[in-house]
């Protein structure tokens, strides 16, 4: 008598489960499941063999591709000294990419600083660059203006003359996308350089017992910010407009594999015009070294830690066995300094009304006279 | 026991294709258009929808159906108007421009106000009826200094019946030219873009041959500017009598663009 309605009841949750995950997609998993479950579910749905389990006999490098777009991670590995590859698990104990929905304690508006120099390092200092490409870990923080604003609305009119609803309409600011940083030097303070492009970066620390950071300067990106600093450390920062006004275009040779390179070598491109080129570029790069070499003391060519994709830099030697690691702070519960564009805003944490989608729809439903019918268009042949 | 297995897989599949089908309808386009076809029965409608080109081949049927449906709106008999407007033009009384960045999306958003009166135009010199089928501003056109955009206004009619019905289409073939005039800035009839529009309608009518039969402006085109030179183009469409030796046969196969 009783196994009936049970049956029923598991029958009708498994049903409902289904709906929920269907109409909210895999969001819903990350949601439910902890973070660590949802890295080995991760890894197990990887269709190549990129991003496979490390096995016993593997390199770091065997998870290291020489792209067409640059240096790519391709597994659980973290860029080092001279950009050579180490397993992250080596460096950082309980590391986890799963920070999409990780809220912070405490935020902290930053500015960029006057001029074009930041503080040097002091002597005895050990300076450490790393450069973060795409991580892909977007966090829930996310900063805009008013152009993002704007192309949002355009976003739900090509929409609403499409289909004619703005129920698919899924908008939102540019998000922070983070990126770890291990820091193990211990023998003396670290001043770190911390260098990004185009998008808004959160770069997120993780120190081994004994590691003393000096001072942060946080290089380029439109927007960004760092989580785990202790809040007596100094930061400054220099974004993409700043580095743009101040003549700085950071800059860098190409890896083997770059497609310039690949093409070059079969003669798709005229050699005079790929003398040309990889001679501006050397121009770029020589400029760019020049600046940081009068700026922290070292070349940004030959200092670099980071890659193209990747979501680890490690700043310091690989830890002994015996010795232990950076331990993983989460951006969850943490403290935050940061830039931030116009409006800012952290998923979930918004006042009705008040996040980006419904500032998008409220700016289109007042130029379209109050009535998104109004947008309609287009005659029924 | 059967009966609550069988229970569970139908619940099962009635949640998950229900799922799946809200999922479906969710992301189906609805019906955008604002204008419902108009469909007139009284007009003629054509006993064939096919047409010989004078060199002997199919009029692609789209071509074919733009000349011979005048019933109904059809997307290939257009006219398309770019334009140069105020962005002042587009706010209602009392109302200010936003901040430039949303200068952009708020010219593509009211753009249809700036067609309001060309329809009129139309229905007064050529057609029986006409409709606003799109109304966008050309991105990227947008001169927040000047406070103008440019705006792409496509328009689409249906003409009235002739005096004199159709000749039999078996018969004649489909002619077709297409002719362009410039317009000097700052005359009478280019002083307003419906003005213009006005001028390249009777140009474009006084372009039909003599000779042709039922000549029919199938798409038109202004390029309006003020103080600049007005571009005005025009396709004709007409029927002429076969030429010797060309034998009309139906198609067997669908017309090329059918």
């Amino acid at each position: 008598m009783v196994r009936g309605p049970i049956s029923m009841a598991i029958g009708a949750a498994v049903g409902l489960a289904s709906v929920a995950l269907i109409l909210s997609g895999p969001r819903l998993l990350e949601a439910v499941l902890p973070g660590q479950v949802l890295d080995m579910v991760a890894v197990w749905a990887q269709p190549s063999d990129s991003g496979r389990p490390v096995v016993a006999g593997d390199s770091p490098q065997a998870f290291l591709v020489d792209g067409a777009d640059g240096l790519e991670a391709v597994g659980p590995i973290a860029a080092s000294a001279g950009n050579t590859p180490v397993f992250i698990a080596d460096v950082i104990s309980g590391y986890t990419t799963r920070a999409s929905r990780d809220i912070p304690a405490e935020v902290t508006t930053i500015r960029q600083i006057m001029g074009c120099r930041p503080t040097p390092p002091q002597a005895g200092s050990v300076v450490g660059h790393v450069t973060a490409g795409a991580s892909g870990i977007d966090l829930a923080l996310s900063t805009y203006n008013d152009r993002h604003l704007a192309a949002g609305v355009q976003q739900l009119v090509n929409l609403y003359r499409q289909t004619g609803t703005t129920v698919r309409l899924d908008v939102s600011g540019p998000a922070y996308e983070a990126y770890d940083v291990a820091v193990t030097e211990t023998s003396a303070p670290v001043y770190l350089v911390l260098e990004t492009g185009g998008r808004n970066r959160m770069w997120n620390l993780h120190l081994a017992p004994g590691a003393r950071i000096e001072r942060v300067v946080l290089l380029g990106g439109a927007q960004a910010g760092i989580a785990n600093l202790d809040p007596v450390v100094p930061v400054e920062v220099i974004l993409d407009s700043g580095l743009q006004s101040c003549g700085i275009q950071p800059a860098y040779g190409l890896n083997q594999g770059a497609s310039f390179l690949r093409s070059a070598e079969t003669g798709a491109i005229p050699v005079a015009e790929v003398e040309e080129r990889l001679a501006r570029i050397g121009d770029r790069a020589a400029a760019y070294d020049i600046w940081f070499r009068d700026s922290f003391g070292i070349e940004a060519s030959t200092s670099r830690i980071g890659f193209d994709r990747g979501t680890v830099s490690v700043v310091g030697p690989v830890p002994r066995p015996e010795e232990p690691k950076a331990s993983y702070a989460p951006i969850n519960g943490s403290k935050i300094r940061m830039t931030q564009d116009r409006f800012f805003e952290i998923r979930g944490q918004v006042a009705e009304g008040e996040d980006f989608g419904a500032r998008v729809k409220a700016i289109a439903q007042s130029f379209a006279f109050g009535d998104l019918e109004n947008l309609r268009q287009g005659v029924d042949f | 026991m059967l009966r609550l297995l069988i229970g569970t897989g139908v619940l099962l599949m009635a949640v998950g294709f229900g799922a799946a089908g809200w999922q479906y309808y969710q992301t189906m386009p609805a019906g955008t258009g604002d204008v419902a076809q108009p469909f007139d029965p009284a007009a003629p409608v054509p006993s064939q929808d096919w047409l010989i080109s004078p060199s002997g081949g199919l009029v692609p049927q789209a071509e074919a159906l733009a000349y011979l449906r005048q019933d109904r709106f059809h997307p290939d008999r257009s006219a398309t108007i770019l334009r140069t407007a105020r962005l002042i033009e587009l706010l209602t009384q009392g109302e200010k421009l936003p901040d430039e960045p949303y200068l952009q999306v708020l010219a593509d958003i009211r753009a249809p106000k700036l067609a309001e009166n060309l329809c009129k135009v139309l229905t007064d010199n050529l057609a029986a009826e006409c409709a606003v089928n799109s109304a966008r501003v050309v991105e990227g056109s947008v001169d927040p200094v000047q406070g103008t955009a440019q705006f792409r206004l496509e328009l689409v009619y249906r003409l009235p019946p002739e005096a004199e019905p159709l000749p039999d289409l078996g018969a004649h073939v489909l002619s077709q030219t297409s002719t362009v005039f410039e317009l000097d800035p700052g005359a009478e009839e280019t002083r307003t873009v419906e003005a213009a529009l006005s001028t390249a309608l009777a140009q474009a009518r006084a372009a039909c041959p003599d000779k042709g039969l039922a000549c029919r402006v199938q798409t038109l085109s202004v390029e309006w500017t003020p103080d600049a030179p007005v571009r005005l183009a025009a396709r004709l469409a007409w029927l002429a009598p076969l030429p010797k030796g060309v034998i009309p046969a139906p198609p067997l196969e669908s017309a090329p663009g059918g």
